[in-house]
């Protein structure tokens, strides 16, 4: 199997339930259930902040936000089992340049995080957030079978709701943004993805996928094709995988300058079934991540399983990784690509930017939490 | 609940609930179908550290003939010493224990049902031949480290709105009894119940489930439910 744990990080707690890498710094956070969310180092893997104390419950997910001003921002959103999700900044007078090495000296100078707004409106457990591509928008999902979309002020402290969207009959378990379109897609228990989009300062939902015979678990975008059709992926408790495709658009971009009330075409995206990944899993499939550098997907679920697909020709996919017990036996409820930030070759120098095209792979890791409380990091190795 | 929505379940009586005692009998007595439907369901027993006990119990629900195996108890015992050096890749997991169906019963069979002063046991909401231990081997033909324990439960009557409370009931007591290795899942028995399936979904639902264990007053009827399990 050419996979292989590079690390693992005891987050001493009952579990992890999501991971987050943050797209532009080396940092990772984790949603735990004693409340708190952690960030730790991607440099060292050790502990950068604990954030803890406003939370009643269990915090179920955690987003970043794409950082586009200050170097040093960092945005947490977390969702919480309280109803509330929780924005979150670091503290930026106190980070030095070089803050991916704190912590080198394990628990002793973590970082202070501000606990900056609190997002009430759910009416119960609010199971996912997501920040849009540009960090326009903040979407949120929960129990109460509504998706909630927020628009935050330069400060991330005044948040505004724009929508609540109520079209799923059942909890909303996640949901997420296109990698550059304002277009949301959100996974839920009544078995059905939706896709959302604005329509003339209204948010409406935009299509609907059927297909999956349970609860959708979790959904990722393709991240490689910025042109073309748009892609996401989507795992369940069917124990299947599935790729979908967007085959048509109406009342695109292109006509949005005309109110609705005077088009013709009212707004909608029709999404196809592409492929069915091939099954590997027994149980409920909790978490797929598509990666935006190799294209390959990782998915895990209550099974133990790691299994890292690679797409061979279009809509044809292969399992290339294979990881049984990955968590021990424990079930593995949170997977995600990231940038590899810590070399482990011996031979290669931090900091070394050139990139040998044939090794593109080793360049990301998976990171998987679960339920015995770890955070592995793995990564696949080339077979030639 | 001033009104009960069962104000006359059938009880059982204690003594003809499933014992260890009589497992002998009673398991014999099925041996053969549950051999053929769950192949492995007492493999489990076959772990290390069995103990003569328990191995018995396996013996008769594995063995085609029950009284010759169960006078093996004593050439089980050597077996089991050497069993454990083979087994070393589970060993830093952790000790396999032998479970089996009567144990699992055990564990739940004395939860009381949320509106009336008696057990799941003698209510028949839970009972032995209605829990299954699947374990499954991997391609190399090992055993998985991980078990499913399946219960199904009967509710006293078909529109039941308890049932959910039951089986979410069952599932925190095997969570905080089983080693982490067991899948566990809570099913209404086919045909007990109107909304079968919706039922089905949220008791298997693990989000679900942790959040419902995250909220204080369910936690106290679960608590109430479970004070009487030993």
């Amino acid at each position: 199997m050419p996979i292989k744990q590079i690390h693992s990080i005891p987050a001493h707690v009952d579990r992890i339930w999501n991971l987050a890498p943050h797209p532009r710094l080396p940092l990772l956070a984790a949603a735990t259930s004693d409340k708190s969310a952690q960030i730790y180092s991607l440099n060292t893997y050790f502990p950068v902040a604990q954030l803890d104390g406003n939370h009643k419950r269990s915090i179920r997910s955690v987003s970043w936000k794409p950082s586009s001003g200050l170097k040093s921002e960092a945005v947490l959103a977390t969702a919480s089992f309280d109803g509330s999700v929780g924005i979150w900044i670091r503290d930026s007078d106190q980070h030095s340049p070089n803050f991916g090495s704190t912590g080198e000296s394990g628990n002793v100078g973590l970082e202070e995080w501000e606990f900056v707004a609190a997002l009430e409106g759910h009416e119960n457990e609010v199971k996912c957030v997501d920040w849009s591509c540009e960090g326009t928008y903040l979407a949120s999902c929960s129990r109460d079978k509504s998706v909630w979309i927020w628009e935050a002020d330069e400060d991330n402290e005044e948040f505004e709701c724009l929508a609540v969207l109520q079209d799923h009959t059942q909890d909303v378990k996640h949901v997420a943004w296109h990698p550059n379109e304002d277009l949301l897609a959100s996974a839920s228990y009544d078995d059905t993805i939706r896709l959302w989009r604005e329509d003339d300062d209204d948010w409406v939902c935009s299509g609907e996928i059927i297909g999956h015979r349970s609860t959708v678990w979790c959904i990722d975008f393709d991240k490689t094709t910025t042109k073309g059709k748009a892609r996401l992926v989507s795992c369940s408790a069917d124990e299947t995988v599935r790729v979908w495709s967007r085959e048509s658009m109406t009342g695109n971009t292109a006509t949005r300058d005309i109110p609705s009330t005077f088009r013709s075409d009212p707004i909608s995206e029709n999404w196809q079934q592409e492929a069915i990944l091939p099954q590997r899993h027994s149980g409920p499939i909790y978490a797929v991540s598509w990666s935006g550098q190799s294209g390959r997907i990782v998915s895990v679920g209550a099974d133990g399983l790691l299994v890292v697909y690679q797409e061979v020709k279009t809509g044809e996919w292969t399992v290339i990784a294979e990881e049984e017990d990955a968590h021990s036996v424990f079930e593995i409820n949170t997977a995600v690509w990231s940038k590899k930030w810590k070399s482990t070759s011996p031979h290669r120098e931090e900091g070394d930017t050139e990139k040998d095209e044939s090794k593109k792979g080793e360049e990301e890791i998976i990171i998987t939490g679960g339920d015995d409380g770890n955070i592995n990091i793995w990564e696949v190795t080339f077979q030639k | 609940m001033s009104e009960p929505i069962n104000a006359n379940p059938k009880v059982l009586s204690l003594d003809e609930l499933p014992t260890r005692g009589q497992a002998g009998e009673e398991v014999f007595g099925d041996a053969s179908s549950r051999k053929s439907t769950f192949p492995h369901s007492a493999l489990d027993d076959a772990f290390p550290n069995t103990s003569i006990y328990e191995s018995y119990s396996s013996l008769l629900v594995l063995g085609e003939d029950g009284l010759s195996d169960a006078n093996m108890d004593v050439d089980v015992a050597p077996d089991l010493s050497s069993g454990e050096s083979e087994s070393d890749d589970q060993s830093d997991i952790e000790v396999h224990e032998p479970i089996d169906e009567q144990e699992i019963y055990d564990l739940i069979s004395t939860i009381s049902d949320p509106e009336h002063p008696l057990t799941l046991g003698q209510l028949a909401v839970v009972n032995k031949p209605d829990i299954y231990i699947v374990s499954s081997k991997d391609r190399n033909g090992r055993h998985n480290k991980i078990s499913n324990v399946i219960v199904e439960i009967t509710p006293t009557i078909t529109h039941c709105n308890l049932a959910t409370l039951i089986g979410l009931g069952i599932r925190v007591r095997l969570e905080r009894c089983l080693p982490p290795r067991f899948r566990i899942e809570i099913k209404v028995k086919k045909g007990t119940h109107q909304s079968e399936s919706q039922v089905n979904k949220q008791l298997n639902d693990k989000e679900r489930v942790a959040a419902a264990c995250e909220n204080q007053q369910l936690l106290g009827v679960l608590s109430g439910m479970l004070a009487t399990c030993k």
